[in-house]
């Protein structure tokens, strides 16, 4: 093919050597010098072709190795363009898809954490109540109930002092009447020596009646004396013996009042020490019931205040959401600016065929302006150290 | 009676965690969603004490402080920056603003209170 191709290139210096030979020795004679030239031109001839053949296949050979490397440019750079055609796709249609999934994520997550939220302060809200309530009751009313408590035993101690008292009167004066019936054991001996004395003034009347009877005439005015005295001392016994029946009487009742009196203050002592008993008992009821009442609160107390710390760490906790769907906002935003800057250089593929780097750096930079939180600036310079503590500053 | 204080932040569940901690300590509590709706929400309202976040859409934080710092009923209204922002650059803002205090995200709620009693009107 090659051979073929240069042969023109050869044969004609050659064939016009040979044909200004043969033109030489035709027109000037075949004598030795012009033998001489036209072998020279002859040569040269053949000299020119082979260096002109030469040439050309050299030529020849280049062009062909230039359509090859033309070739395979042509094929690189159609794969660059099909890598610059993915690279767009990349920025218009992964890139909306990573931010919409990111924001959805984001939404889903906000809004669950809000419905927790609503759930939580619900929950703080009835525990409050719960607890408000049960203070209340068992709370602060506790510490009433021991102050009543005390109050009331105070008082119930002094209506069993008061029934002590009572039973105790009752006793004196039982024993101040138990001291009449003495004096009617007097009053009976009085009885008897009247009735006695009434006895012997009636043996005394009879025998002055006796006496004045013997004395006749004389003795007739001493003896209606005597008989008077006599009336008397019959008198006086009848006095005597309706004072005994009196007394006796009287003693008879006194005794069965005593006796009354005294089976009623047994009753009533029976009855005071049973009342006093049962004071007794509500009282010991009661302290048990204030007591458990003010354990309860105790109780109540120590678990509202665990509750309260609870609350307290989890409020904590779910400020973190807030900061999750700041970063998440921001990753979002800057993957959805992607589009932009990597159609910036799409664009001038398309326009001129050049191709112009992506600017990473000031997709960075934008990125890096949004950021809010410490550890959004410490992710970025690759330290992932974690987030910041709280604090407070007053101005 | 209860005092009442504002809370002014995007986040839903956020201002749910300061409205249950200012709560059970006896305040009242009212919400707006950005600086924008905070100023139609004061509206002459009797406010003790404002807590607004820095970043949220439609007016952020420092300018809703520049402007209730131009409301004459509402000039001497003590304000509590809460956010994650925690560059000093960001607080000379909030100061210069007008705020009294600036506290970052995530707050424990006793220190949240301790600022709040501190700062609070009579």
């Amino acid at each position: 093919m090659r051979s073929s191709a240069t042969f023109p290139y050869f044969a004609t210096p050659f064939g016009l050597g040979l044909l200004a030979a043969g033109l030489l020795l035709g027109l000037a004679g075949a004598d030795a010098v012009n033998l001489g030239v036209a072998a020279t031109l002859a040569l040269l001839g053949g000299l020119a072709g082979r260096w002109l053949s030469g040439r050309h296949g050299a030529a020849l050979a280049e062009t062909t190795a230039a359509r090859a490397d033309v070739e395979a440019l042509t094929g690189r750079l159609a794969g660059a363009q099909a890598h610059v055609d993915s690279v767009l796709a990349l920025g218009d249609d992964l890139a909306p898809v990573w931010a919409r999934q990111i924001e959805t994520g984001r939404a889903q997550m906000e809004q669950a954490i809000t419905g927790l939220t609503g759930d939580f302060a619900g929950i703080v809200q009835s525990l409050d109540a719960a607890v408000r309530a049960s203070s209340a009751a068992g709370g602060d009313a506790g510490q009433d109930l021991a102050g009543v408590f005390a109050r009331s035993e105070t008082n119930l101690g002094r209506v069993v002092e008061s029934l002590h008292g009572a039973v105790r009167h009752k006793e004196e004066t039982m024993a101040e009447i138990k001291t009449l019936l003495d004096f009617i054991g007097e009053l009976q001996q009085m009885a008897a020596a009247v009735a006695g004395i009434a006895d012997q003034t009636n043996l005394l009347a009879l025998n002055a009646a006796i006496e004045a009877a013997r004395a006749g005439e004389a003795g007739r005015g001493f003896a209606v004396v005597a008989d008077e005295v006599r009336k008397l001392s019959t008198l006086s016994k009848e006095t005597g013996n309706r004072i005994s029946a009196k007394v006796d009487t009287i003693n008879t009742a006194i005794t069965g009042a005593v006796r009354a009196a005294e089976q009623t203050a047994a009753s009533d002592a029976q009855a005071f020490d049973t009342a006093g008993a049962s004071i007794h008992a509500v009282l010991a009821d009661f302290r048990g019931l204030a007591e458990g009442l003010a354990e309860s609160s105790g109780i109540l107390r120590r678990e509202s205040e665990d509750i309260q710390a609870r609350i307290a760490g989890a409020l904590v906790q779910l400020q973190f959401q807030d900061r999750v769907s700041q970063i998440l906002s921001h990753a979002r935003d800057n993957i959805a600016s992607l589009p932009g800057y990597i159609q910036a250089g799409g664009t001038d593929v398309h326009a001129d065929g050049g191709v112009r780097a992506i600017d990473t750096a000031r997709l960075l930079a934008d990125l890096e302006r949004t950021y809010a939180m410490a550890e959004e600036r410490s992710n970025h310079d690759g330290d992932t150290s974690g987030a910041d503590d709280s604090e407070i500053t007053f101005f | 009676m209860a005092k009442t204080i504002l809370i002014v932040d995007d986040s839903a569940s956020l201002r749910q965690v300061v409205s249950i901690a200012l709560k059970g300590a006896g305040y009242d509590v009212i919400e707006g969603c950005d600086g924008k709706d905070a100023l139609a929400k004061l509206n002459g309202q009797k406010v003790h004490l404002i807590i607004s976040d820095v970043n949220m859409p439609n007016m952020d934080g420092i300018t809703f402080v520049k402007e209730v710092k131009q409301l004459p009923a509402y000039k001497f209204t003590p304000i509590i920056m809460l956010t994650t922002e925690s560059q000093e650059a960001k607080k000379a803002e909030g100061q210069a603003a007008g705020a009294k205090a600036w506290v970052v995200k995530p707050f424990q709620p006793q220190q949240m209170l301790t600022a709040v009693s501190k700062l609070i009107l009579p």
